[in-house]
């Protein structure tokens, strides 16, 4: 065991042997990470789940296996990296002891159980060929009280836009509940502690518009979002007049602090009331479902961060009219290729990689290799996300990389729709497809 | 899998998070993109009068078999023609591969691991760049009514700054300091680190208050200027500029320069065009009359304007820059989108010849109307 720049590293070989070392490991890094009892233990769980199963699917014994536990702030995270060539690409899915016909076998996989025991898991490859599963357990924070007492701020003549200090940032919370529905809100707002670990983690930023008197007048937040894009959420203006320039101020303040970055777009899903739309483009709209399993079309909005220089797309002849009509409408410049499977050889089984977000019922697919099984995978997955009862399922289709026009006709026929795309996401343009199963 | 599994371990994390520079595609390329016939170039203020009719015939005449011979490595003859021109010696000048290589060459010159340099928020990317990719801190101060804000780049100075950048016109805003707020701000500064005054677009200037950098160098030794043919003398494709400065100064930077950086047809282009008595006022004319009609054609759109000195304007669109940098290349019209300069929804336009400013004015008008009727 290592310690290398905030992380504690275990390196282990893939044999049940090992498993005790493996849940202390994991266990007392959680702890000492700051996470209670209970959610180390839940942590520790999942790594088990993950770490017998890698055992039984890696092809040799003795095979490098890598650990990696780290304190995200509000979070603890187990990392385990394994190279390909040792493990069995098919085992990768969730899903894998899935039968369509037989629903006898769900319990019994280990990664679908370690799923369930944290909020956030995912499985996927990394640029090196590396494969990761990734499992996430945040910490517990109050949620905001349903009765929040409204907290007073005053108009602001020349407001100034700041960094706000960790008391104000739980401020801001306040302010937030104050003047918007809780559904107008990001659910980053709802647990003002989180919220201020999670800025002070950097793993997001936020800027506030205040005066003099360290009054603030609104706040917008963002995060980095995959190595191309940045979300950001707000803007949330408090008290001020209408028309209020903050709004635009914090949006460009915003677009200011990451144009020279390495995104290039940025995202903002579901904006409150007087979101400057003016600077963004209105991408589509997709179903988001609340605690109740309810659902709200939001819209999604995004702007480039510099010119557009072109790009190759592939696309799968079903998709060819849904791509057209988005790319005359967006105006981007693209050569699209129009590629399908016609009759070369694939492998047999195609591997999707699943990234489970289960606070927001959703569960977001990608895939990871191409089969002549890519439809039956894909159903085999709803299956699984019905039995997990997780009503919200996204899968991004990569149009930068033809192999996966394979999965188009799998998507179209069970129900998935193309809802928008979104430039440079993935290594071209990614196509966010949304399953319609509430939407009959 | 990669082919270099070790790579990462190699690349400092300065490096790691920073974005790659991708430049525009050729004209022919983004014609074939966008799907427009004829491209008429707003983007990089370039001159549409071109070179001086001076280097144009030196061009002409330069000697193809001359391309086998190296260039003269330090720029011999253009150093010695600057010191006639400007009354200094010619080892005060150092010319480089465009004035980004000076950038380049200054940072590399005085600052080590901790140390900082400062500049505006909004203004000419490269400084900010060259200091992070270096791994050094760039200090950024935000401008004030559009301009740099002499106080308070004062007040972010401390013992490990080492240089701060003006950008005297400011790109993209056109502000500018006088003759005044220089000396103001050079006698705040009192030698405690290099003032480096970006005149990229100086010759653009015809205001008299405007400072005379090049006889500041006499009273302050840290002062440096940089200068470029890019601009005001049509020769951007040849990349060729230089700073000038006090000599102690100078002889420092040159440690750090990459000798024979520019090429013999950039030289002679150089060299020859300062001959020219007439391209200097012929463009400024140019700019100004296509100025006037720029301005006007925005007022009529409606759009808040930003302009000064240099040849370009900036606008304020009520649609993303970015959208709007892609509907008018589909009108062959290609401007310079501003969120990189930190200004979102705004574009920077050149003042190029009336043809280009016209088309730019119709597409400009027409995508407005659409959005509206949308």
């Amino acid at each position: 065991m290592r310690r290398e720049s905030g992380k504690l590293l275990l390196s282990v070989d893939a044999e049940e042997v090992f498993l005790p070392v493996v849940t202390a490991f994991v266990e007392k890094a959680a702890s000492c990470f700051g996470l209670r009892t209970d959610e180390s233990l839940r942590l520790t769980l999942a790594a088990e789940e993950v770490f017998i199963y890698l055992c039984r699917k890696t092809t040799y014994s003795g095979g490098p296996l890598q650990i990696a536990c780290s304190n995200g702030g509000y979070f603890a995270q187990a990392v385990f990296s394994l190279p390909t060539d040792s493990f069995d690409l098919k085992a990768f899915n969730v899903t894998a002891a899935i039968s369509l016909e037989d629903d006898a076998e769900l319990d019994s996989m280990g990664l679908v159980i370690a799923s369930r025991s944290v909020d956030r898991f995912t499985l996927g490859r990394e640029k090196g060929g590396e494969l990761r599963l990734t499992l996430i357990k945040e910490k517990s924070y109050p949620p905001l009280p349903s009765q929040v007492e409204p907290a007073v701020t005053a108009a602001l003549s020349r407001p100034i836009l700041r960094s706000p200090a960790p008391e104000e940032i739980k401020f801001i919370s306040r302010l937030a509940v104050s003047y918007y529905d809780t559904c107008a809100l990001s659910d980053i707002l709802l647990h003002p502690g989180k919220l201020t670990d999670m800025i002070t983690a950097g793993e997001y930023d936020c800027l506030a518009a205040a005066g003099e008197s360290g009054e603030i007048g609104g706040a917008i937040f963002w995060r980095r979002l995959g190595e191309n894009m940045v979300e950001c959420f707000g803007p949330y203006v408090f008290n001020q007049p209408t028309p209020s320039a903050i709004s635009e101020d914090l949006v460009d303040g915003c677009i200011g602090a990451v144009a020279r970055s390495t995104a290039v777009g940025i995202i903002n899903i579901g904006p409150p009331p007087g979101f400057p739309g003016g600077r963004f483009e209105l991408l589509g709209t997709f179903d988001s479902y609340g605690p109740d399993r309810t659902s709200t079309a939001v819209e999604a909005w995004f702007r480039m961060l510099s010119e557009d220089t072109g790009a190759t797309v592939w696309v799968h002849p079903d998709l060819d009219a849904f791509i057209r009509r988005e790319y005359a409408r967006l105006v981007l410049p693209r050569e699209i290729r129009v590629d399908r499977p016609s009759g070369e050889t694939l492998p047999h089984h195609s591997v999707l990689c699943a990234e489970f977000d289960r606070p927001r019922g959703r569960v977001t697919l990608r895939p990871m290799w191409p089969g002549a099984d890519a439809a039956e995978n894909i159903m085999r997955h709803l299956k699984l996300m019905k039995t997990e009862n997780i009503p919200d399922i996204h899968f991004a289709v990569d149009l930068g990389q033809a192999w996966q026009t394979v999965f188009i006709p799998g998507l179209l026929g069970s129900g998935f729709e193309p809802r928008f795309v979104l430039p440079y996401a993935g290594k071209g343009d990614v196509v966010v497809f949304q399953h319609g199963v509430n939407r009959q | 899998m990669t082919s270099f599994p070790g790579l990462e371990r190699l690349v400092p994390d300065y490096v790691k998070s920073f974005e790659v520079y991708i430049p525009s595609k050729p004209d022919d390329e983004l014609k074939k993109l966008y799907g427009c016939s004829k491209l008429y170039r707003l983007n990089n203020n370039e001159n549409p009068l071109g070179p001086p009719e001076t280097a144009r015939r030196a061009l002409q005449a330069f000697d193809p078999a001359q391309a086998s011979i190296y260039p003269s490595g330090d720029c011999y003859h253009l150093r010695r023609k600057l010191g006639d021109i400007f009354g200094m010696r010619p080892d005060q000048f150092l010319a480089g591969n465009g004035a980004n290589e000076v950038i380049g060459f200054a940072i590399k010159a005085f600052c080590r691991q901790g140390d900082n340099i400062i500049t505006a928020d909004k203004t000419f990317a490269v400084y900010e760049w060259v200091a992070r990719f270096s791994g050094f801190e760039a200090r950024l101060v935000p401008l004030v009514d559009y301009g740099f804000d002499a106080p308070g780049m004062i007040e972010r100075i401390d013992e490990r700054t080492k240089l701060v950048f003006v950008c005297n016109p400011n790109n993209p805003t056109g502000s500018w300091w006088d003759q005044r707020t220089l000396r103001w701000f050079l006698d705040r500064v009192d030698g405690r680190c290099i003032v480096v005054v970006d005149e990229a677009y100086r010759e653009f200037v015809e205001n008299p208050d405007f400072p005379d950098s090049m006889a500041l160098i006499a009273n302050y030794p840290n002062l440096v200027v940089f200068r470029t043919f890019s601009k005001m003398y049509g020769l951007a494709g040849l990349r060729i500029g230089y700073l000038a400065g006090s000599k102690e100064v100078v002889d420092i930077i040159r440690r750090t320069c990459v000798v024979y950086s520019v090429n013999t047809l950039a030289q002679v282009g150089a060299f020859s065009a300062l001959d020219d008595r007439e391209h200097v006022a012929r463009t400024r004319e140019s700019v100004s009359s296509g100025k006037g009609f720029l301005l006007k054609e925005l007022g009529l759109m409606g759009l808040p304007c930003v302009h000064g000195e240099g040849n370009f304007v900036m606008t304020r669109l009520p649609i993303s820059d970015s959208l709007a940098y892609r509907k008018m290349m589909t009108r062959g019209v290609m401007v310079r989108t501003m969120t990189g300069f930190r200004f979102p929804n705004w574009i920077r336009i050149t003042v190029s010849h009336r043809e280009a400013l016209e088309a730019f004015a119709e597409a400009l008008s027409k995508i407005l109307r659409e959005g509206r009727e949308f």
